[in-house]
C-alpha cells in the first residue's frame, strides 16, 4: 500500500509540475502577447497620428497656396522688391496668409514663406511675426525643398526630409507647393516648416511606457520620444543604429525582438511627394510596467511549487520511513518485553520447579530414611535394655547406633540444604541469619549477617538472593581461606541489595571462563539467575584482596 | 507429690510426632526408661488437646508435623500449661528454629540423631525441673 501511495504521490507531484510550468509558460505568452499588443497599438497610433499630420499639412498647404492674394502679388504692377516693400494689399495678403498657418499648428510652425521662383523670399512668417523686407532671405534654392518642389505639378505638395532651418536653427519638416498662377510661365513656391520637436513632444505624451522612435529609411532616428533633440544638434544619434533592420524589413508593421528588448515597428504609408519614408518603432521604456517580465515570477512560483511538493514529498516519505522504524523498534520493545516477561516467567518456574523439587526430596529425606533410621536407633536402644550383661554385650550395638546418628546427621545436614524451612516460614532475612550463625558455628569462620528487611519479599526472589548467598558462601567455604565473611541484606527505594564479602585469597576474574570449563558453574549459575531475573550481578576480587559479591534485585 | 513420683515413675510424658514407627518407638523406649507415656500425638493439635486432658510432665515434641507444627503447639501448651515443659526432638537443626522454640517456651531443644540417652536425659530433668516448679 506505501508503496502504490507513493508512486500516487510522485504522479500528482509531476502533474502538477507540468501544470503549474505549462500554466507559468501560458501565462508568459499570455502577458507577451499583451506587452506586444500594446506596443504595436501605441506605434501604430503614433503612425496614424504621423500620417494624419502629412495627409493635413498637404491639404493645408495647398489651400494656402490657393489663396489669391499670392496671385495678386504678381498681377500687380511693379518690380517684386518694390511690391514687397510697399506692402501693398497683395503682399499683406499673402502675410497674413501664412500667419493663419501659424494658428493652425500653434507653436509648432518653425517659419512660413513665400517664394519667389528665382529663389528670394517675398514673405515670411517665424513665430507669428513677419518678417521685415530687409530681412527676407535673398536665396532659398538651397533648401533640400526648393528643387523638388518645382517639379511638382499643380495640386501636388512636396514634404521634405527634415534639415535644419537656416531661420529657426531647428530641424524641421518642410510642406511645399507651387502657387497656381494663371501665368503658368511663373512658378512660385509657399511651404511652411513643422518643428521635428513639435513631433517628438506629440509622441512623449502618447504612452508614457513606450517610447517612441521615427527612423528614415536609412534607420537613423529621427526623433526619440524619450530624448529631446537639441536645437541645431545633428538629427539622430551618431552610431545609434540598432533599429537599422527594422528599416530594411518588408513589412509594415510588427513586432520583433531587437538586442533582447520587444519592438513594435509601423512604416508609414508612402504617399507621392512625401520624401519621409518614416518607420516609428516602439520600445517599453525602460523600468515600466511594459518592461518587467513577470515571467519569472510565475516561474518563480512554479520553481517554489516544485519545491513545495519536493519538500512535502520528501517530508511524507521521511515521516513514512520514521514512523515505519518506529513502529518496527516498537513491535521490536513489545517483542523484547514479551520475550522479557517469557523468560521472567520461565525462570520463576524453574526456579519454583526446582525448589519444588528440593523441598519434595527435603520432606522425603525428613519423613523417609530420616525418621526411619531415627526409630532403629531409638528401637536399637530399647533393645539393648533386654540385652543380658548391658554393658559388654550393647557394644556392638551402640557402634551400630553412632553409625545410624551420622547418616541421621548427614541427612539432615542435606535435608536443611536442599530447602531449609526456615526461608519458607520466616523469610529471606532469617533464613541468610541462620545460615551465617551456622557457618560460624559448624566452619569456624566468623561470618556477619545485618539486615534492614523485615517484610518478606516475592518468593522468587527469596529463593534467587538465599541460592546466591548459599553459593558465594559456599564458594567462600571451599576455595576462599577466608577468616571472616560479611553478608548484608539492605532494601532501598523499592531494591534489595545482597552483598557478600570475604578476606579470602581472591582470584583472577579472568579465570572465570576457566571455571565453567573445568565444570564449576557456581559463579556463572549465580549470574544467570540474578540477570534473568532482571536484577545487577557484579563480582569483584583479586589475589590476595578478597571477593565481593553484590547483587540488586527489584523488591 | 505427683502420681507418678507416688508410683515410682520418672514422670508423664506425651509423646507428639507424626511417623507412627517413631512415635511407637519412642514411646517403648520411654516406657522402659520408667516413663509413663500418658499419650502419644500424630500432630501438633492432637497434642496440644492431649496435653490439656492429661497433664503430662513434659511433652516429647516434633517440630516438622501436619495440622500444626511443634513450635506453635508448644506455645499453647505453655501459655495453657505453664508448668508442662517441652522438649523438642526435630529432624531440623536450623538456628532459627532453636529461637523460635526458646520463645515458645521449650524446656530444651534435641535433634534426631542424637543418643536416645541425651533424650532420657532430658525429659528426666525437664520433669525435676517441673517438680521444682511445682513446689514453689
Amino acid at each position: 500500500m506505501a508503496g502504490r501511495g507513493s508512486f500516487a504521490v510522485l504522479i500528482l507531484a509531476a502533474v502538477l509540475l507540468v501544470g503549474s510550468s505549462a500554466f507559468a509558460m501560458v501565462q508568459r505568452d499570455r502577458r507577451q502577447d499583451e506587452r506586444d499588443q500594446h506596443l504595436a497599438n501605441t506605434v501604430r497610433q503614433q503612425a496614424a497620428d504621423l500620417e494624419n499630420y502629412f495627409e493635413r499639412a498637404r491639404s493645408i498647404i495647398l489651400l494656402t497656396s490657393r489663396n489669391p492674394a499670392f496671385a495678386r502679388f504678381y498681377e500687380e504692377p511693379g518690380s517684386r522688391l518694390d511690391k514687397i516693400e510697399r506692402k501693398g494689399r497683395a503682399i499683406r495678403e499673402a502675410n497674413d496668409a501664412l500667419v493663419y498657418l501659424e494658428s493652425l499648428y500653434p507653436t509648432s510652425i518653425g517659419e512660413a514663406c513665400f517664394i519667389d521662383y528665382t529663389g528670394p523670399e517675398n514673405a515670411r512668417v517665424v513665430r507669428g511675426e513677419r518678417a521685415a523686407p530687409e530681412d527676407l532671405s535673398p536665396d532659398e534654392s538651397g533648401n533640400p525643398f526648393f528643387k523638388p518642389t518645382f517639379t511638382l505639378r499643380v495640386g501636388e505638395v512636396y514634404q521634405a526630409a527634415p534639415y535644419v532651418s537656416p531661420d529657426t536653427g531647428e530641424w524641421v519638416i518642410s510642406n511645399s507647393t507651387i502657387v497656381p498662377l494663371p501665368n503658368h510661365a511663373i512658378r512660385t513656391i509657399v511651404h511652411f516648416e513643422v518643428t521635428v520637436e513639435s513631433f517628438r513632444q506629440t509622441a512623449a505624451s502618447t504612452d508614457e511606457d513606450v517610447d517612441i522612435r521615427v527612423l528614415d529609411d536609412h534607420g537613423y532616428v529621427v526623433f526619440d520620444s524619450r530624448h529631446p533633440q537639441k536645437v541645431g544638434s545633428p538629427l539622430g544619434r551618431p552610431g545609434d543604429h540598432r533599429f537599422g533592420s527594422l528599416a530594411r524589413k518588408d513589412q509594415s508593421r510588427g513586432v520583433t525582438e531587437v538586442d533582447g528588448t520587444r519592438t513594435a515597428f509601423t512604416r508609414l504609408r508612402r504617399t507621392m511627394g512625401n520624401a519621409n519614408d518614416w518607420i516609428v518603432v516602439g520600445t517599453p521604456v525602460p523600468g515600466s510596467a511594459l518592461a518587467r517580465d513577470d515571467s519569472a515570477p510565475l516561474l518563480i512560483v512554479a520553481a517554489a511549487l516544485l519545491l513545495m511538493i519536493g519538500a512535502v514529498w520528501n517530508y511524507v516519505r521521511v515521516s513514512r520511513t520514521l514512523r515505519r522504524q518506529r513502529e518496527q523498534l516498537a513491535e521490536q520493545e513489545r517483542q523484547l518485553e514479551k520475550e522479557q516477561a517469557q523468560r521472567g516467567k520461565l525462570l520463576s518456574a524453574l526456579v519454583d520447579a526446582t525448589e519444588e523439587e528440593r523441598k519434595a526430596i527435603a520432606r522425603e529425606l525428613h519423613d523417609g530414611p530420616i525418621q526411619r533410621l531415627t526409630t532403629l536407633d531409638v528401637k536399637l536402644e530399647t533393645a539393648i535394655l533386654d540385652l543380658p550383661e548391658r554393658e559388654t554385650s550393647a557394644a556392638p550395638v551402640a557402634e551400630v547406633q553412632s553409625l545410624l546418628r551420622e547418616e541421621i546427621g548427614g541427612l539432615r545436614r542435606l535435608m536443611s540444604r536442599l530447602r531449609p524451612p526456615v526461608l519458607d516460614e520466616r523469610g529471606l532475612s532469617r533464613a541468610l541469619s541462620d545460615y551465617a550463625s551456622t557457618i560460624t558455628d559448624s566452619a569456624g569462620l566468623d561470618c556477619s549477617f545485618v539486615s534492614n528487611i523485615e517484610d518478606r519479599l516475592e518468593p522468587t526472589t527469596e529463593t534467587i538472593l538465599y541460592r546466591v548467598a548459599q553459593e558465594a558462601l559456599t564458594n567462600v567455604l571451599r576455595h576462599a581461606s577466608a577468616t571472616r565473611v560479611d553478608m548484608s541484606l539492605l532494601g532501598e527505594n523499592g531494591s534489595v541489595e545482597l552483598q557478600i564479602r570475604d578476606d579470602g585469597m581472591g582470584f583472577d576474574l579472568s579465570q572465570q571462563d576457566e571455571f565453567v570449563h573445568r565444570g564449576r558453574f557456581g559463579l556463572v549459575g549465580m549470574r544467570e539467575r540474578v540477570e534473568l531475573a532482571g536484577g545487577i550481578w557484579q563480582i569483584a576480587s583479586s589475589p590476595e584482596k578478597g571477593t565481593s559479591v553484590r547483587v540488586v534485585v527489584s523488591a | 507429690m505427683t502420681m507418678a513420683q507416688m508410683k515410682g515413675v520418672k514422670g508423664r510424658v506425651l509423646v507428639a510426632e507424626d511417623d507412627s514407627n517413631l512415635r511407637e518407638a519412642i514411646c517403648e523406649l520411654l516406657e522402659r526408661l520408667g516413663f509413663s507415656v500418658v499419650g502419644a500425638a500424630a500432630d501438633g493439635g492432637e497434642a496440644v488437646s492431649i496435653a490439656g486432658d492429661r497433664e503430662p510432665d513434659v511433652v516429647l515434641m516434633d517440630i516438622q508435623m501436619p495440622i500444626m507444627d511443634g513450635i506453635e503447639a508448644s506455645r499453647r501448651i505453655r501459655a495453657s500449661q505453664p508448668l508442662v515443659q517441652v522438649v523438642v526432638l526435630s529432624a531440623y537443626d536450623d538456628p532459627g528454629l532453636h529461637q523460635d522454640a526458646e520463645s515458645a517456651g521449650v524446656y530444651c531443644f534435641l535433634v534426631k540423631g542424637c543418643p536416645p540417652a541425651m533424650i532420657d536425659e532430658m525429659i528426666t530433668r525437664a520433669c525435676e525441673y517441673k517438680r521444682q516448679l511445682e513446689h514453689k
